[in-house]
């Protein structure tokens, strides 16, 4: 049972749409006969479907979906108008309003109740996306340990919460690498076909960390755009509640799909001059997401690290994690496991447990 | 969905569009249109359009008159609702595609006749009644080519017909 708002000016109408929706699709009803009203009520009421009439005195039905779509509270609720006007400029204009549907009066129940129905079931796919975290770990310098924070979290969250490592590195096939797995399935078979399933490509580690691995040639596949990554990441949602993504070193319009659809992006930068250079470029270049950042230190050599304070300093944010060098992991690594799995107390491991939690409280 | 007795028409006139309700009480819109005894046709809950924007409702009347004389064209999407009584029964076993202008408009649509000899010049000007009826009827604006209007009848003001001719395949 959803709640539907109904904003019509016809009496008759409203009266018939109510018995209809109550009796035969066990929806609760509320009515309005006027734009204003049905406003009102959306605000208050906030229902999951709403049919609004287009001709109605005073305020259009136009008005009132534009309205409903500028509001929080009711931009993302289905909206079907119902008209008696039913030619194909009054079905542009609907959908140009901002409308999900265009229906013509006398309207076919079936056909209502249906498009009502599939409304629903829309924004419950929707509401399960946007239940899914996903978290890219980047670093548009390379060599400061993105794969292994990547692979290391993906292992510690996957305790927690079905999760999926996603190697978006550009056809090299480095998480493959570090976790010793063969790339027979991977994401460039689906830029093959674009009908596998990408649940299909999908490999688990003995560890039991799930990975959607990069191709491992280079220049085999073309790098994923823009649409290929949603689709990648929507069909994820069915099967994790976490993804963790292997950036590409890169600041292309597919890497800032993946970032704009992220909830915590991990911006990972070294210790050296260069690596903070880059690293104080990519927060100018992420302006637009500094909410979501988190800047974590990770120290990928052994040696003489400059203090927190003064690297802070110079990128002027907080470090939200700081990561000393951790010798396991180079041993690790050597045998296809993430350091996690089998030593959960080395530094590397605490500093990703850190994130983890992190993330997980936020 | 349940008919009520109201039918909701376009009707097209000198550059606008307005969509109006009328109420079938004593007979059907198209009875009321052809009437040739009555000037004027009341319309509830009309909502004006200017044709260059279509969708645009610019005006509304709870309760408006039309001077038959002036309207272009009335389009009905079901063609219950565009049909004489008379109509109902039976139109003519010979269908003819048509198209035609009015002002602002291009129009195509099948006219069925009852005579296989059809003369464009006698049938538009001592046919009876000053409308004539098109089904399956698509409109072109005239100034926006890709804006259509398509319905299952057309009453069609024969004095504001510019061209008018036989569609032949």
């Amino acid at each position: 049972m959803a709640r539907i708002l109904i904003i019509d000016d016809n009496y008759d109408m409203l009266s018939m749409l109510k018995m209809i929706l109550e009796r035969q699709g066990k929806h609760e009803v509320i009515a309005c006969t006027n734009g204003q009203e049905g406003l009102e009520a959306a605000f208050k009421e906030l229902p999951d479907v709403a049919l609004v009439d287009v001709m109605m005195p005073g305020m259009s039905g136009y008005d009132v979906v534009k309205r409903l779509r500028a509001d929080p509270r009711t931009e993302r609720i289905g909206i079907i108008i119902l008209t008696a006007r039913g030619q194909s400029v009054d079905r542009d204009a609907a959908m140009a309003a901002g409308a999900d549907e265009h229906m013509t009066k006398p309207a076919n129940v079936e056909e209502l109740l249906k498009r009502i129905d599939d409304l629903l079931n829309r924004d419950k796919a929707r509401a399960q996306a946007t239940n899914m975290m996903i978290v890219p770990v980047m670093s548009v310098k390379g060599g400061v340990g993105t794969t292994t924070l990547a692979i290391n979290l993906a292992n510690i969250l996957q305790q927690v919460a079905p999760t999926v490592l996603l190697d978006l590195a550009p056809a090299i096939g480095q998480c493959a690498f570090f976790l010793g797995m063969r790339t027979e399935k991977h994401w460039g078979h689906y830029l093959e076909n674009r009908n596998l399933p990408i649940a299909s490509l999908v490999q688990k580690h003995p560890t039991g960390l799930q990975a959607l691995l990069a191709p491992p040639l280079p220049g085999q596949y073309s790098w994923p755009n823009v649409d290929t990554v949603a689709t990648i990441l929507t069909q994820l949602t069915g099967m994790a509640r976490l993804v963790v993504v292997d950036m590409p070193p890169l600041l292309d319009a597919t890497a800032q799909a993946v970032l704009a659809r992220a909830h915590r992006i991990l911006l990972v930068s070294g210790d050296d001059a260069l690596a903070v250079q880059v690293t104080r470029a990519t927060l100018q270049a992420l302006q637009e997401w500094k909410d979501r950042l988190l800047v974590i230190r990770n120290a990928v050599a052994p040696g003489p690290r400059p203090p927190a304070d003064a690297l802070q300093k110079a990128l002027r944010v907080p470090l939200a994690v700081d990561i000393a060098y951790d010798p396991a992991q180079v041993t690790v690594a050597a045998k296809g496991l993430p350091l996690a799995a089998v030593q959960p107390k080395t530094p590397l491991v605490l500093g990703v447990k850190r994130i983890a939690q992190l993330l997980l409280a936020r | 969905m349940q008919r009520t007795n109201k039918v909701i028409a376009e009707f097209f006139s000198q550059g606008y569009r307005m969509s109006g309700t009328y109420v079938v009480t004593r007979r059907p819109l198209a009875d009321e249109i052809y009437d040739p005894t009555t000037n004027y046709l009341q319309l509830e809950e009309a909502y004006l359009s200017p044709i260059m924007d279509p969708a645009k409702i610019s005006a509304y009347y709870a309760l408006t008159l039309f001077d038959k004389s002036n309207l272009d064209f009335v389009l009905t999407l079901d063609k219950k609702d565009g049909l004489r009584r008379d109509q109902t029964y039976g139109m003519g076993t010979y269908q003819l595609s048509i198209c035609l202008t009015v002002p602002f408009f291009e129009i195509t649509g099948q006219l069925y006749l009852t005579n296989r000899n059809f003369n464009p010049r006698i049938y538009l000007s001592s046919d009876a009644g000053i409308f004539i009826t098109l089904l399956d009827v698509t409109a072109h604006s005239t100034f926006n080519p890709d804006i259509s209007y398509q319905g299952g009848v057309a009453l069609i003001n024969r004095a504001h017909i510019s061209f008018f001719g036989e569609i032949t395949s």
